[in-house]
């Protein structure tokens, strides 16, 4: 078995370019980091190349042609996207939601009526707040949760990481601040931060929807089993290897994706 | 310290354990960083040598530009790589981008400027004797650099170290142009970032673990070999 790879990739490296027939997926980091795109790539049963990325960088990547296929979750960005590219294919194929958290004892301060209104009271109460600011799909809903509270989101309490959602998390943790994270991310890290999530009225309209868009025929495969039945039920298995309760699941979190 | 002991704990665990991931990075690590110096080495270090030896207009602005090459960001490195070869891009017909050939290419660029510094450092400091023995042989060009290389062989090893050291323990151009592909692109710099990231923070301690013992076998490797070319005291 080892001895196999250690020719496959004597192989790869010695051609230089193992470009070929693979396929070549992009995912945001939300859902790489969760572990939970590694088990759909296993319920898929083939290989599948998975580069993680923003979705702003993924679509870009997508753009120039590198990537056969992505899997994003901005629909701002993905009508943009299917605007400049319109042979591409779109579909939502699974959502999750997101969750504002922060540390316990500064949480029970915060107003819970809703996401816009806890984000405001974070902002008035000068608590730190930890962005992502990296054209991520998790960027997007903060920066849309910021305009809806009616703050413009800076100053020495608004720290941007510029890094992908676990590390983001990480130094909320660490520097006891508040940061809008992706249900997977946080429950992979609970057991070792202490934030929590703040206890929202309106949690339900905090959705995560992920699309999926082929674009090119080498994506056409795995485009076409996320969105079947049996691709359905591989989004319900491999959310259920990863996490004891479901975060990810199939179809549109709207009947308007 | 009851954390740090747990993650300890993982780490040494997860090294020992030595499963088919860790197996599968470290031969990429392996095969990427030793290619990608090699070609470095191979390119860089007769340059450094004739660079060292040779007298022109502008040599000081080359040597200036190797020194500065030595700098480079890997991520600009690999920022400029992944121009290249992106689909649309001057090279994006080699179909390149995300495979070790790619990794290899980066850090080729990164290991050049470093073989042919060192080397050209070492050369620069052989003694006006020896340099004046040199140029008064009687033999080709291509001949006397060889001889040169010879005399300062121990730089020449640091020059091979130093590079093996930087392309080993950098993520940036790896990251980019790698894109961190499990079983694929994958390397224990890139590794580290996506436990990090995960919170597998034993596993992340782990993989540098692993970087660093790496980097003491091959270290101790070329530290041997020229010790035994000094001579007895």
């Amino acid at each position: 078995m080892i001895r196999r790879r250690w020719i496959l990739m004597v192989a790869l490296v010695t051609t230089a370019c193992g470009g070929g027939d693979r396929v070549v997926a992009g995912a945001g980091t939300t859902t790489v980091d969760s572990g939970f795109m590694a088990a759909l790539e296993e319920q898929y049963g083939a290989d599948l190349s998975i580069v993680p990325g923003s979705t702003a960088e993924l679509l870009e990547l997508a753009a120039q042609g590198s990537l056969d296929l992505v899997v994003v979750h901005d629909e701002r960005q993905e009508l943009q996207f299917m605007a400049n590219n319109p042979t591409a294919q779109r579909a939502g194929v699974f959502h999750s939601r997101f969750l504002l958290v922060g540390p316990f004892e500064l949480v029970g301060g915060i107003s819970t009526a809703s996401a816009a209104d806890a984000m405001g009271a974070i902002a008035a109460a000068g608590h730190k707040f930890v962005t992502r600011d990296d054209g991520s799909g998790t960027h997007s809903r903060e920066l849309a949760l910021w305009a809806e509270a009616g703050v413009t989101p800076e100053g020495a309490w608004y720290v941007a990481t510029g890094q992908g959602m676990g590390l983001t998390l990480q130094v909320a943790d660490q520097i006891g601040g508040f940061t809008l994270v992706e249900a997977g991310v946080y429950a992979s890290a609970a057991d070792t931060i202490d934030l929590v999530p703040v206890p929202l009225d309106d949690a339900a309209t905090l959705a995560n929807q992920y699309s999926a868009i082929r674009v090119d025929e080498a994506g056409l495969e795995f485009f076409n089993w996320l969105v079947s039945d049996a691709g359905v039920r591989g989004i319900v298995a491999a959310d259920a290897v990863v996490f004891a309760e479901p975060v990810y699941r199939p179809g549109a979190a709207t009947a308007t994706p | 310290m009851e954390f740090l002991g747990e993650v300890l704990g993982d780490a040494f665990r997860y090294v020992f354990e030595f499963g088919p991931e860790l197996r599968t990075i470290l031969a990429l690590t392996l095969i990427v960083a030793g290619l990608a110096t090699a070609i470095g080495v191979l390119v860089g270090v007769p340059f450094g040598v004739w660079l060292g030896l040779s007298r022109f207009r502008g040599r000081g602005l080359v040597l200036a530009l190797v020194n500065t090459g030595m700098g480079i960001p890997p991520v600009l490195a690999g920022l400029l790589l992944l121009i290249l070869l992106w689909n649309d891009g001057v090279l994006g017909s080699w179909d390149a981008l995300f495979t070790p050939g790619a990794m290899i290419g980066a850090q080729a660029l990164l290991a050049f400027p470093i073989a042919a510094g060192v080397t050209a450092g070492a050369v620069r400091n052989l003694s006006g004797d020896a340099v004046e023995q040199l140029a008064a042989l009687n033999v080709s060009a291509s001949r006397r650099s060889w001889i040169a290389a010879r005399e300062v062989w121990p730089g020449i090893a640091a020059a091979v170290a130093a590079a093996f050291g930087r392309v080993i323990a950098e993520v940036g151009a790896v990251l980019v142009v790698g894109g961190n592909i499990e079983g694929e692109t994958r390397v224990l710099t890139t590794a580290i970032v996506q436990e990090a990231r995960q919170s597998n923070l034993g596993a992340a301690l782990g993989l540098g673990l692993v970087l660093l013992a790496v980097a003491l076998i091959v270290n101790l490797a070329l530290t041997w070999a020229q010790l035994r070319g000094e001579p007895a005291a």
